[in-house]
């Protein structure tokens, strides 16, 4: 293991420590726990938009937060959903009174701490809502959507969620229009090599050198195929074809596109891919309304790219082109 | 010479001598974790135990049983995240809980120990016995603990019979698919590897047994 690290149990930390102390012009820390707000938390009025997640996929989650995006974000150690009591901290420091919208990756142990803490917080008389973030085509079929994972999608979810609760809606209003894009985003990823855990110091799977797996998920988890590599004109048909399989209806439609990278592949592959995407999009009559390219959602260092679509109806154009102050996104 | 009884201050004992053995098996926890996840279950089980030797390390040594199994619920809780986080640290709480008021550990208390955390666990992970998780382990141990005959056996022998059935049940996770959490994505990739959180209840039952038996009594602080 090749790591830049000090302490292989403090990575989490530090990483967010270094994020906070690089943009305190967008966010800062919280005292005492794994969170960072946006620097103006909690603004009177709003709702507060928590995400969080386990770390290792810079800059998801921390990374998007700031004016337009989410209020706050959690992090738990690397691929381990934070506890109870930093979300619940977090919660306490994004609320300006108009209650608090959790927007996680749908995993288990996200789940189960988010939920922990929503109980909590409820208690404290905070009013919370949830919407877990279930866009990856690859891990689950259409019929059990409501296992599917959360992935790269969640840059569009949180993107417009942030964007509506900006505008000062109601927590029920930001929930619907969290769901909303939610239920039009899918995503699909391919994988080329493993990432390696600071804390074990080894990669979490095989791929033999010249294979790839489809659809392998942000910890690994097994995807739908392992094949050869192939080029990234077949690669990005491979994964737009399965998006447009799952969503017929993108077909012909207006989209937001994000090719993401996983963390180790260059920017020019990802453009690359993006390019392939491109046309095969507007093959399919799909107008791209809005493109972002690079490392939104990572798995470490590990290989490889997603494609997620969102598609756009009135709303959701308004609000994904809608601006944006984070560290890892300025859109004016 | 194996106790008979545990009260307060030998729980607490206990409890460090289970982490010692958490620590030592980090690295298998890991691997086998490896085969199913992303093999860190060691990780997260060696930080959750060493929140619960620090909080111990805290408390007040006049902490009944209770107020014990608690605050190690809240510290594993607080320490690790994950499903596992809060599956561990409610179990100890619900532990605690059952044994509210109690001076003492023997047979019947451990059995209630065990029932209480199995229910826990049941309703925390929304899973039944058969699901390839944790529950395995903790349900087979309730079963033993509670079997006919039950009555004749002193605190030694539960612990042993539950920690054996602990110990096989988890082992023969090793045949099941599962149902929930991320492992449920692997399909029939799983089968052949055991579940990491079932070995580990195998591994802790496993120390509590072994304390007791090399604990003299009244030897133990």
């Amino acid at each position: 293991m090749k790591k830049l690290i000090n302490d292989p149990r403090k990575v989490a930390g530090e990483a967010l420590e270094g994020l906070a102390l690089a943009y305190s012009q967008y966010l800062r820390l919280v005292a005492g726990v794994q969170a960072v707000v946006r620097k103006d938390a909690p603004v009177t009025g709003k709702v507060g938009v928590l995400s969080g997640g386990g770390s290792g996929h810079e800059p998801m989650f921390a990374g998007f937060v700031g004016a337009g995006m989410a209020d706050g974000s959690v992090a738990g150690n690397i691929f381990a959903s934070p506890p109870p009591q930093p979300i619940v901290a977090a919660a306490r420091a994004v609320q300006g009174g108009a209650g608090v919208l959790f927007l996680y990756g749908n995993y288990s142990g996200d789940v189960l701490n988010f939920d922990m803490a929503a109980e909590m917080l409820e208690e404290e008389g905070i009013h919370i809502s949830t919407v877990r973030i279930t866009d990856d085509v690859a891990s689950a079929p259409p019929e059990r959507y409501q296992e599917r994972r959360g992935i790269a999608g969640d840059f569009f979810v949180i993107k417009v969620a942030g964007a509506c609760a900006e505008q000062r809606a109601t927590l029920a209003e930001v929930t619907a229009a969290a769901e909303e894009a939610n239920r039009n985003t899918r995503s699909m990823g391919v994988a080329l090599s493993s990432c390696i855990i600071p804390a074990s110091g080894k990669p979490i799977f095989d791929l033999a050198e010249g294979d790839m797996e489809v659809g392998m998920g942000l910890h690994g988890e097994p995807g739908v195929e392992r094949a050869r590599l192939k080029s990234a004109n077949q690669v990005a048909e491979e994964l737009v074809t399965r998006i447009l399989e799952d969503m017929p209806e993108l077909a012909n439609s207006d989209a937001a596109i994000l090719v993401n990278g996983l963390g180790a592949t260059p920017l020019a592959e990802l453009f690359i891919v993006f390019r392939a995407a491109h046309a095969l999009l507007i093959r399919h009559g799909i107008a791209i309304r809005h493109s972002y390219v690079g490392n939104y959602a990572t798995s470490l260092e590990m290989a490889g790219c997603s494609i997620s679509l969102l598609r756009l109806n009135e709303r959701l154009k308004h609000w994904i082109a809608a601006p944006v102050q984070t560290p890892a996104l300025i859109q004016i | 010479m194996a106790i008979s009884v545990i009260d307060q201050r030998c729980l607490s004992g206990m409890l460090i001598f289970v982490a010692d053995e958490i620590a030592r098996r980090e690295a298998d926890l890991n691997a086998l974790d490896a085969a199913v996840g992303d093999g860190d279950h060691g990780i997260t089980m060696r930080i959750g135990f060493e929140a619960i030797r620090e909080r111990l390390g805290q408390l007040d040594p006049a902490t009944p049983i209770d107020g014990i199994l608690r605050e190690s619920g809240t510290a594993f809780l607080g320490a690790t995240g994950g499903a596992i986080g809060v599956v561990m640290g409610k179990m100890l709480m619900a532990g605690g809980k059952a044994l509210q008021g109690m001076q003492e550990i023997r047979a019947q208390e451990f059995q209630q120990l065990l029932t209480a955390m199995e229910s826990s666990v049941a309703a925390t992970g929304k899973v039944k016995p058969g699901d390839r998780t944790i529950l395995d382990a903790i349900h087979a141990a309730a079963v033993a603990a509670t079997a006919p005959g039950w009555a004749s056996k002193d605190l030694n022998t539960i612990v042993d019979l539950a920690a054996s059935a602990a110990q096989g049940a988890a082992r023969t996770t090793a045949d099941m698919l599962c149902r929930v959490g991320r492992a449920s994505r692997l399909g029939n990739r799983v089968l052949g590897h055991p579940d990491p959180g079932a070995i580990s209840f195998g591994i802790i039952l496993r120390a509590m047994h072994h304390w007791i038996t090399i604990s003299a009594p009244g030897s133990h602080s």
